[in-house]
């Protein structure tokens, strides 16, 4: 069976010609040193899951591929010298600000870009005695500064996952210790002080929990596109201009898209609690006013707190006014 | 919040936390960073982008350095990173509130508000200071010179027949005007008047010639306007240029005084008529306070608590109050002259008298 790639011989032969000959250096690389990652590149974006494409979209595809940034890293892998020694000095600062900004101190963040430059090196060899290293999945698509944030953070984010699992456990544990050791040593475990109610504290829990379920479900039926903007706005706090760019669109689009996904997550939100939990039209109502007021509310208050105290302080340390 | 939100959904959104939802995450094959870097600057054909969004918008860490990339990408874009970085590293970490205060306006605004009332106080501290000098020149002049001395008066009479004719259509010369000195109360006691002296007083003010003004004391013969000499020659009696204030107001009605413009009389009666004239004048003086200042080159007398410009010569005079829109308008140096002198003022100004209270 001929492959997609072999059917497009000439016309990925002739895109390929062309990145040599956009790059501004293309540091003595031949078409058959950029052929194999070019056609990587096209298998993993282009003909995944199509087969019928055509000559055009190639054609267009590998003519926006990133030629200095391509070259730069083919020659690094082929232990141009010189390639790294302008892969070091161009991106050596993109890699560590990245880090830097990821990292909650210096020294993990010199560490978290020393791991990068090494992996990008290449720390281990495969089979054919080759050294393995990140380069070899750089496909030009994106930019390399872009992609070697996305190391960095790819990293980072691990990291984090793997150190908060930890921390987990042990919180964990020391929790359970902690109640192990205080009813050995309390006689009065039984005794709780609450000023609400055990039904109360039962109803307004209950109804959190509805609630949540009910945003969580909204949430998950939305369009994969409208998920990803809306997480990306409120659990990410992204700005609408930077998503409106990863997306692809106005800063104003991501604005109104973001209002009819609010839309639709009322919507949903009120069937559900509705339908699911029982709720009557009043309650989904009031029930959601309340919430959104009494948020806004304990947020005022606790700024106008904050505020005070800080002029406060401000007053007795510097003796202002 | 942005235009057109759902308040409710967008604060319960916004102080939600994602746990809160509980959205489970159990997906596999992850996008490597080649992936999700073009993925986040749209760098991917249309349709793997659909494959790549469904994966991002479940997966909390592949999400997560999506953002990180986004943010990081708008940074660099703003400054360079690098940079960034290591002007956050040697900031100094102070508190955001004191954002507040490291506004400057604030600062600057209290500065400004200390040495604006700073000044008012001194302003008001100077002003009072002022006045108090002025009080206290006032007060040496009002003891020492009373001018009442007939004998001045008699002396100075003499002089005016005397220099008069000699001075004919000379009344500018400032010698002869000197010369000319004579006092008031003795004037307007003479009701009958130098026969060919023309009367040009409409605003009868008191003629005080102090001795120390040259140039205020050009008064000559006075004659009431009810009795006008016949054969009276308007046209010689405006050659001489000045004449002084010669009337008191109406409070001292037995002390009025006008001024008279004179000429040089080559009529014998008419000098006689001077002379006699003025012996009635010094027969009649009464003491007047006889004060002298001079301001900003001007010189100006006091005269019944209203200090006279000595270039004023009884022509009419606009009334202006002080602090009013009129006041405002004049000169800086003008009204800085009546500041000085406080009171009432009579000011000669670019050749427009003034009455300034």
């Amino acid at each position: 069976m001929v492959s997609i790639a072999e059917k497009h011989e000439s016309t990925i032969t002739e895109a390929t010609a062309r990145i040599i000959s956009r790059a501004g250096n293309s540091r003595g690389l031949e078409i058959a040193d950029l052929r194999p990652r070019v056609e990587k590149a096209l298998e993993k974006y282009l003909f995944r899951d199509n087969d019928n494409v055509s000559n055009t979209e190639i054609s267009g595809f590998i003519d926006e591929i990133r030629a200095d940034d391509l070259c730069l890293i083919l020659a690094c892998e082929k232990s141009d010298e010189k390639a790294w020694e302008d892969l070091v000095t161009n991106f050596d600062g993109t890699v560590k600000s990245a880090a830097r900004r990821i990292s909650p101190n210096v020294e993990d963040a010199d560490d978290l870009a020393s791991s990068i430059w090494a992996e990008l090196y290449g720390l281990k060899h495969d089979a054919d005695g080759k050294l393995k290293t990140k380069l070899s999945y750089y496909s030009g698509r994106g930019s390399l500064g872009g992609w070697l944030r996305a190391i960095v953070s790819q990293l980072a984010v691990d990291q984090y996952r793997k150190q908060a699992k930890l921390v987990q456990i042990e919180e964990n544990r020391e929790f359970e210790n902690l109640a192990n050791e205080s009813s050995e040593k309390s006689d009065n475990s039984k005794t709780q002080a609450h000023t609400e109610t055990p039904e109360e504290i039962f109803s307004e829990k209950q109804t959190l929990k509805d609630v949540s379920a009910a945003f969580s479900q909204a949430i998950k039926e939305l369009a994969a596109e409208d998920r990803l903007l809306l997480k990306l706005y409120y659990f990410d706090d992204l700005k609408l201009k930077d998503i409106g760019n990863t997306f692809g669109f106005h800063e104003a689009t991501a604005s109104r898209k973001l209002v009819r996904v609010q839309t639709e997550i009322r919507k949903s939100v009120e069937v559900i609690l509705k339908n699911k939990h029982g709720w009557s039209e009043m309650e989904v109502k009031h029930h959601l006013s309340e919430t959104a007021s009494k948020l806004g509310i304990s947020f005022e208050k606790m700024f106008t707190c904050f505020l005070i105290f800080a002029l406060v302080q401000e007053i007795l340390t510097r003796g202002v006014l | 919040m942005i235009e057109g939100f759902d308040k409710e959904i967008d604060a319960i959104l916004r102080k939600s936390r994602e746990d809160d939802f509980a959205f489970t995450n159990n997906l596999q094959n992850h996008p490597d960073a080649d992936e999700i870097s073009a993925f986040a600057e749209n760098a991917l054909p249309e349709k793997t982008k659909n494959l790549y969004t469904a994966h991002l918008a479940d997966c909390d860490r592949c999400r997560r350095i999506l953002s990180n990339i986004i943010l990081l990408g708008s940074e660099e874009e703003a400054v360079p990173v690098f940079a960034a970085a290591e002007v956050k590293q040697i900031a100094p970490s102070a508190p955001w509130y004191r954002k507040f205060f490291a506004f400057p306006n604030l600062a600057y605004s209290l500065g400004a508000l200390v040495l604006i009332f700073g000044g008012l106080i001194g302003f008001t501290v100077f002003q009072s200071m002022k006045i108090g000098e002025l009080s206290q020149i006032e007060a040496p002049f009002e003891q020492n010179k009373p001018v009442s001395s007939s004998s001045n008066t008699t002396n100075a009479t003499a002089n005016t027949s005397s220099n008069t004719a000699a001075t004919a259509n000379t009344a500018t010369n400032s010698n002869s005007m000197a010369t000319f000195s004579t006092n008031s109360n003795a004037v307007t006691a003479n009701n009958s008047a130098v026969s060919d002296s023309s009367v040009r007083k409409t605003n009868p003010v008191p003629n005080v010639a102090p001795q120390n003004s040259p140039i205020l004391s050009e008064t000559e013969s006075v004659a009431n306007n009810e009795e006008k000499p016949v054969g009276e020659n308007r046209d010689e009696a405006n050659v001489v240029t000045r004449s002084l204030p010669s009337k008191p107001s109406k409070k001292t009605e037995n002390e009025k005084d006008k001024s008279v413009d004179t000429k040089t009389q080559r009529n014998k009666a008419i000098t006689q008529n001077e002379r006699d004239d003025t012996k009635l004048s010094s027969q009649s003086s009464g003491a007047v306070s006889n004060n002298n200042l001079t301001v900003k080159g001007k010189t100006f007398n006091r005269r019944d608590n209203v200090w006279y410009d000595s270039a004023y010569s009884n022509q009419p005079t606009t009334d202006i109050t002080r602090g009013t829109k009129e006041y405002k308008k004049l000169d800086k140096d003008l009204r800085q002259t009546v500041e000085r002198l406080g009171g009432v003022v009579v000011i000669v100004w670019k050749s427009r008298a003034y009455r300034i209270q």
